[in-house]
């Protein structure tokens, strides 16, 4: 028992005398001011560590490197030490780890685990950040909507803003230039005039779109593009943000109809479900099929294709205005435990900023500082930053339909998969889902 | 593991290796062990289990609702039959074929006998990973299978996976495969223990192959089989990867699995309480069908 208490007594002497010592030393628990630090603020600060999580890998860590060393050289006195797991394992640690003592002052965040780290209040609003350092001005309505959530972390576009990111992706029609031009064809103008390009292929004997589902999310960027215009880009992004609406709405049922009868008329590979989404990329760059509906994660494959690969958004119909399924990307929130938000908000600012979007767009971020599309590192690359660059112009980017609630991939994406194999009809399709949906938000 | 031995009494012993609690201490670092990374743990999914948690927010207690779920929901049934579908691909036709083949090699002396062990022992050394990408493309619209089937007609492009009616036969194929070496290498080891003057009295008697096999062979490796049918029944109920791995549980969720429910549940829907259940749900349900294979192996 004695020896118990002595190594207690010891401990807690031990103890103590760290927190003390890290409370003051140099550095360590700056008050947040919520204002932009000026350089001479940062030199200020001392000798000072701003610690990083992220999942970025291959080109996005890249990008994140060249951002940190930029930002100690233009500051000196400030380490950044970034930590890199693997998007999976992040995800399943990324709670735990904010929870922590030493949490890291800046941790990456995408919308499922910005609910849940917003709800938990373990991380910082932003809202004085984007302020003072004029971030509103970078993000279109609805990315900033996409970066704003409510307090109990369930309505997104309400609320505070919760992250800061560099970049977006988009998704959209990729198309074979030559095939396109073999079969005596444009590139379609409006809606009607690409599901008529589909039929010219069909009969040509030329795959319309060559997508493999076997991973069950690949079929859920068909349906939202097609959604934009059944239903409306207004009513999908509140439908997504959990502010209202239903699947069970006409637009909704009709955009889920509409797909099915792509499937139907064979647009769609009638072996979908059972095809690697890899094989179908494979097969598109091989000029086996005139289109692939994706997103731009894809557009370093379809270089290879060079002047034979092309990109659009999927065309409107007519009186419609263009719109697509976009969002931000890799965006990083500050923890609510953090000794030095003005240094990490300063940080976020440069991290996202113009100085450095050229190099997040080699990273394989589409930048939100507008950037020339001449940019682009190929041709196909080049057709989807004008598209982005257009999309954010006119505020024609809407979210990604699984980030409705956590749950909404796991119940939508097998559907979807049932819808296409004729298993169940587009109106139980929509059933399920917004099953799912009631569920999260009580409705 | 305890240094004395059966023959000297308990008295005697004590002497000899100091007070009686001192056994004891040997077992603890193990216990210890034990009881942190095994009861502890599952104590607390037990105690996570009835109740409603996303993993960061603190969890509300709602007692048997989780279970009650798991009672009622169709959904959830259906994947629990995919689990017996499994049974059968992973257990039964595996076993079957092993004896087949043991049946064969035990009344003949062949040679290379080890490089064919190696060989059909190898599905089970492979990685995981490895075996599920490899069928994925046998199952391929323009994979082997396919081009095997072509040769025989038409030409077939069905991809298997793809389709709510044979993807799960073609996961539980690609168990059997896996599963198959594991089953021969426990019976061909099982074969050679037994009497070989068995097999010579049963030929003298005039016994056909059936006969020495159903009479001789089998009997003698009931152990064997038990201990095979514990194993892959095991697997089968708490497979996860391959389904995992080659399908997601799709199409639709015609070949997900409790396992996989699971892991969907905690790790992607931050359904933590509802996935503890499930897990101590198909805990309990193997438990009980090892406990039921075990009674048939002493039955002997």
């Amino acid at each position: 028992m004695r020896r118990t208490s002595v190594a207690a007594t010891a401990l807690a002497a031990v103890t103590t005398l760290a927190l003390l010592t890290g409370c003051s030393s140099g550095g360590g628990g700056a008050e947040a001011t919520g204002e932009k630090l000026t350089d001479e603020q940062v030199a200020a600060l001392g000798d000072v560590t701003l610690t990083i999580a992220s999942w970025a890998s291959g080109g996005g860590k890249d990008a994140m490197e060249r951002a940190i060393a930029a930002f100690e050289e233009k500051y000196p006195n400030v380490d950044v030490e970034a930590s890199y797991k693997s998007f999976d394992d992040y995800g399943k640690t990324i709670d735990l780890t904010m929870q922590s003592n030493d949490a890291p002052d800046i941790a990456q965040s995408n919308a499922v685990m910005a609910r849940r780290l917003s709800a938990g209040k373990l991380i910082r609003p932003l809202d004085d950040y984007a302020e003072s350092y004029g971030w509103a001005d970078r993000y279109s309505e609805s990315i900033k909507g996409m970066l704003t959530v409510s307090e109990d972390g369930k309505v997104f576009g309400t609320g505070n803003q919760w992250g800061a990111a560099p970049g977006g992706n988009i998704v959209g029609v990729f198309y074979n230039t030559k095939i396109l031009a073999d079969l005596g064809l444009e590139v379609p103008a409006d809606y009607d005039a690409f599901v008529e390009s589909m039929r010219v292929a069909k009969k040509a004997g030329v795959q319309p779109i060559v997508m493999g589902n076997l991973e069950q999310w690949p079929s859920n960027h068909i349906l939202s593009t097609i959604l934009s215009y059944t239903a409306t880009p207004g009513e999908v992004q509140d439908w997504i943000n959990g502010a209202g609406g239903s699947f069970l709405d006409d637009g909704f049922v009709e955009g889920l109809a509409e797909l099915k009868s792509w499937m139907d008329e064979g647009f769609i590979s009638p072996d979908t479900n059972g095809i690697k989404n890899d094989d179908g990329n494979a097969a598109f760059v091989n000029g086996e099929g005139l289109y692939q509906i994706t997103g731009n994660w894809n557009t370093g494959l379809y270089a290879a294709m060079g002047e034979d690969a092309g990109y659009f958004v999927l065309p409107a119909p007519e009186g419609k205005q263009p719109s697509t399924t976009g969002a931000f990307d890799g965006a990083l929130t500050i923890s609510a435990k953090s000794k030095n938000p003005d240094l990490a908000a300063l940080f976020l600012d440069f991290y996202t900023g113009d100085e450095m979007s050229a190099s997040n767009l080699e990273g394989g971020f589409l930048p939100f500082s507008a950037i020339d599309p001449s940019a682009g590192s190929s041709p196909v690359a080049q057709d989807v930053l004008a598209a982005w660059n257009e999309m954010n112009a006119t505020n024609g980017l809407v979210g990604y339909l699984d980030s409705a609630t956590p749950s909404m991939g796991d119940a939508m994406f097998p559907a979807l998969q049932s819808l296409l194999g004729g298993q169940i009809s587009p109106e139980d399709t929509a059933k399920t889902v917004q099953d799912n949906w009631d569920k999260y938000y009580g409705k | 593991m305890s240094a004395t031995s059966p023959r000297t009494g308990r008295k005697a012993g004590a002497s000899l290796a100091g007070p009686r609690y001192l056994p004891y201490l040997y077992l603890l670092p193990g216990l210890l062990l034990v009881v942190a990374f095994v009861v502890y743990p599952m104590l607390r999914t037990v105690q996570v289990s009835f109740t409603d948690w996303n993993g960061v927010l603190p969890p509300d207690f709602i007692g048997v609702d989780n279970y009650v779920e798991i009672l009622t929901d169709d959904n959830l049934r259906s994947l629990f039959w995919h689990s017996f579908v499994l049974i059968f691909f992973y257990s039964i036709v595996p076993i079957a074929l092993a004896l087949l083949i043991t049946a064969v090699l035990a009344r003949s002396r062949v040679r290379g006998m080890t490089a064919y062990r190696a060989v059909l022992f190898v599905p089970q050394a492979l990685s995981m990973v490895v075996v599920a990408i490899a069928w994925q493309w046998v199952f391929a619209s323009s994979g082997i299978l396919n081009q095997l089937l072509s040769l025989f007609g038409d030409e077939v492009t069905t991809a298997w996976l793809g389709s709510f009616d044979w993807a799960l036969p073609a996961v539980g194929l690609t168990g059997t495969w896996r599963q198959i070496g594991l089953c021969m290498v426990l019976f061909l080891a099982g074969v050679q223990k037994i009497d070989p003057a068995l097999y010579e009295a049963a030929q003298l008697d005039g016994a056909n192959a059936w006969r020495e096999f159903r009479y001789v062979t089998l009997p003698g490796l009931r152990a064997e089989i038990a201990v095979a049918l514990t194993l892959t029944v095991t697997a089968a109920l708490k497979s996860f990867d391959l389904v995992y791995l080659m399908t997601k549980g799709g199409p639709g969720t015609s070949t997900s699995v409790p396992g996989y429910e699971i892991f969907a549940r905690a790790f992607n829907r931050g359904e933590i309480g509802s996935a503890a259940s499930l897990g101590v749900t198909l805990t309990l349900l193997i438990v009980l069908v090892a406990f039921a294979i075990e009674r048939f192996r002493k039955e002997s």
